[in-house]
């Protein structure tokens, strides 16, 4: 899960430096507006990049300036995702801006710190370009961070005095939250030598969310929704409705889709052991999003019981008719008796490639 | 012969009276697996199905039933505790299903691991291990197999199943099927797998059935290069949009690495035939193993064969 800005630095602040600001909604501007000190900065709370650029950071002197920009800022769109929150901001007094991240680092199973003097830049342009500038060191988990790791990855005395208490609470933090990602750009040094995360980027391991209560506040309605149910959506952008278990089968069955000619409404993966109660609510969650032209539903189960997912469809048929064509792929545990189920109200087929053959055929009639 | 398991594997499953255990350690003794005890605590002393012991800790279950495979269905929060358990208890090797364990959990768990040479962990997130006809620990459907030639080693449950009941159906058997799980942090890599299957006499034809994101799939084409066995791979998720991007953080550490583009190049370049469709896979599998069985050629024969069966493709708008 990634993190809004604000929601980022209020986690980060129990250990580092982060300015002071206030969050901004559209209900709450009234209120809020009278707190503010000027000049201020005030940063549109999006979870894509770019922002800067994308004109979506603002510099306020007085309540005149406000206004306009608070406007300005509540009616963009950056990247597609609309701007409903603002994060009104302290100037900080900046001396040196630097780079720093902790990332899980897949390939070796390892946490990978990243830090680099030059900060502030476009950081993946600047990696490209120079690569030699930006140093990376990897930190085993059950040893933890040492001073020497810190001393090779900083490599500037100066600094390594400056930030090596940074560096130290920046990893606790991100070991104890289950971070998987933590990025400060810029790091700032002021001119009194403090060291604050001006800005930051945080994303949250989903699986630890039992343990971290703090997190469930910052998840979005939609988000909550899709977890009480138990499955994963992603809509896409064609009309043909997918309902499938597992990622690699849902993934396929999308790819055969595709190369059969048609485009898919969603990717919806029901998860492990779905039981009919979970098939019913995402078929209703499925048709609820868009105008669907027909559905493929591919189950191989083994943890998954096909009968249930049988059972579940037939029991969402029941309480609402489905006008439009449904081809239905089940195999493995319990197959048998789903089809049984199933077979005088839904096309069956026996492979996927038939089933995206003729969901297709179907579809475009 | 088969890798991981074979007719003497003796199987304990923790957490065998929960909802998952309990339903598919029903399904591993009816293949016939040899299920020789349960774990749950403060259910010891007690039996599952009226036959199989259930202990209450790993190491009481292992000393009285001399268990070396563990398949752990325990919830994502005892999770890593159970794996450390069945280490200690030094079993050989642990397969955990279990979804959802949470990566810093799973990464203290890789790092401990790698001290321990001689344990080997499968998974989590994973769908276990079959030796078709022989033995199960896992979750998978049982009528998707067969005995037979081609080793399958897959980073998705359900695509496994689908690959190797398509096989099954056209009379196309399995030596070992390994489903290594799709979670960042995992045990046993695919580069792990293919090591295996390359000195196992059953397997003439290895499956690697990959997908998007990570790089082991990179990491095993090292391995590859070297293998006299011929490898077939399937990456699925080629028409997914792409997906939540790790942002300038991932994007500086990462590059290019861990997208389709990247592991197909890394595949190619280290031999591998990319299968563009599951219907790919089949006649390939078809095609090559009518050539190995009447020719034995050497690899770089094969490979020629590959190349001459597959020209006139445009790979380019493949992916």
């Amino acid at each position: 899960m990634r993190l809004f800005e604000y929601q980022a630095k209020s986690i980060l602040s129990e250990y580092l430096n982060v300015p002071k600001g206030v969050i901004i909604d559209k209900e709450n501007v009234d209120q809020v507006v009278t707190k503010l000190n000027f000049p201020c900065v005030l940063k549109a709370q999006v979870k894509v990049g770019g922002r800067g650029k994308a004109g979506g950071v603002l510099k306020v002197k007085d309540s005149n300036e406000l206004k306009n920009a608070l406007e300005k800022l509540f009616s963009m769109e950056i990247k597609g995702e609309k701007v409903n929150r603002i994060l009104a901001e302290e100037l900080i007094d900046i001396d040196r801006e630097l780079y720093f991240s902790v990332i899980f680092y897949r390939p070796s199973r390892r946490y990978m710190m990243v830090f680099c003097k030059e900060g502030g830049v476009d950081i993946e342009q600047l990696a490209e370009a120079k690569p030699d500038a930006i140093n990376k060191v990897k930190v085993d988990p059950i040893i933890g961070i040492k001073d020497f790791m810190i001393r090779n990855l900083i490599k500037d005395f100066e600094l390594y005095n400056i930030l090596n208490q940074f560096v130290k609470s920046a990893y606790k933090i991100f070991v104890e939250k289950d971070l998987v990602m933590l990025e400060i750009n810029p790091l700032v040094i002021t001119k009194n030598k403090e060291v604050i995360c001006a800005d930051a980027k945080v994303e949250f391991d989903d699986n630890a969310l039992y343990k971290h209560p703090e997190f469930e506040a910052f998840l979005e309605q939609s988000e909550i929704e899709a977890r009480k149910l138990g499955f994963s959506f992603v809509p896409l952008e064609g009309d043909i409705g997918i309902l499938g278990n597992g990622a690699g089968l849902v993934l396929a069955t999308i790819d055969s889709v595709t190369r059969a000619g048609g485009k898919c409404a969603n990717f919806l993966d029901i998860g492990g052991g779905a039981k009919a109660e979970r098939v019913k609510s995402a078929l209703k969650f499925l048709v609820e999003q868009k105008k669907l032209k027909g559905i493929l539903i591919n189950v191989f189960g083994g943890i998954t019981r096909a009968d249930e997912v049988a059972k579940g469809l037939l029991e969402f048929e029941e309480e609402q008719k489905l006008n439009l064509p449904v081809v239905v792929r089940l195999s493995g545990t319990k197959a048998e008796e789903g089809l049984e189920m199933l077979k005088e109200r839904f096309e069956i087929v026996s492979s996927l490639r038939d089933g995206a053959k003729k969901i297709v055929e179907l579809v475009n009639q | 012969m088969s890798i991981l398991l074979d007719k003497r594997s003796k199987i304990l499953v923790q957490g065998i009276t929960g909802r998952e255990g309990s339903f598919h350690t029903e399904q591993m003794l009816n293949y016939p697996s040899k299920v020789v005890a349960g774990v749950t605590p403060k259910k010891g002393g007690t039996l599952f199905l009226d036959k199989v012991p259930i202990f209450d800790s790993v190491e009481e279950a292992v000393k009285e039933t001399g268990a070396n495979v563990s398949v752990i269905f325990v919830p994502p929060f005892a999770c890593q505790d159970a794996i450390f358990e069945a280490i200690f208890a030094k079993i050989k090797l642990i397969i955990c299903i279990t979804e959802g364990v949470s990566l810093h959990e799973m990464a203290d768990v890789y790092s401990f691991l790698k001290t321990k040479k001689d344990i080997r962990l499968i998974g989590p997130n994973c769908p276990g291990v079959i030796v078709p006809g022989v033995c199960k620990a896992g979750i998978m459907p049982a009528n998707a197999f067969m005995p037979g030639p081609v080793g399958i080693v897959s980073r998705s449950g359900t695509l496994t199943y689908e690959i190797s009941y398509l096989l099954t159906s056209n009379g196309i058997g399995q030596s070992t099927v390994v489903g290594i799980g799709g979670d960042p942090v995992i045990g046993t890599t695919f580069k792990d797998v293919l090591m295996l299957f390359e000195r196992d006499s059953q397997t003439e034809l290895v499956f690697l059935i990959g997908e998007i994101g990570g790089t082991d799939e990179e990491d095993a084409c090292e391995f590859i290069r070297e293998m006299t066995k011929p490898v077939v791979a399937f990456i699925s998720g080629a028409s997914a949009p792409e997906g939540k991007r790790m942002g300038h953080a991932g994007a500086i550490v990462y590059g290019k690495m861990g997208s389709v583009q990247s592991k197909i190049e890394a595949f190619r370049s280290a031999g591998v035939i990319v299968a563009e469709s599951i219907d790919d896979l089949l006649n390939i599998a078809k095609k090559s193993l009518g050539v190995v069985r009447t020719s034995r050629e050497s690899k770089q024969h094969l490979f020629e064969y590959y190349i001459s069966q597959i020209e006139g493709r445009d790979f380019s708008g493949r992916f």
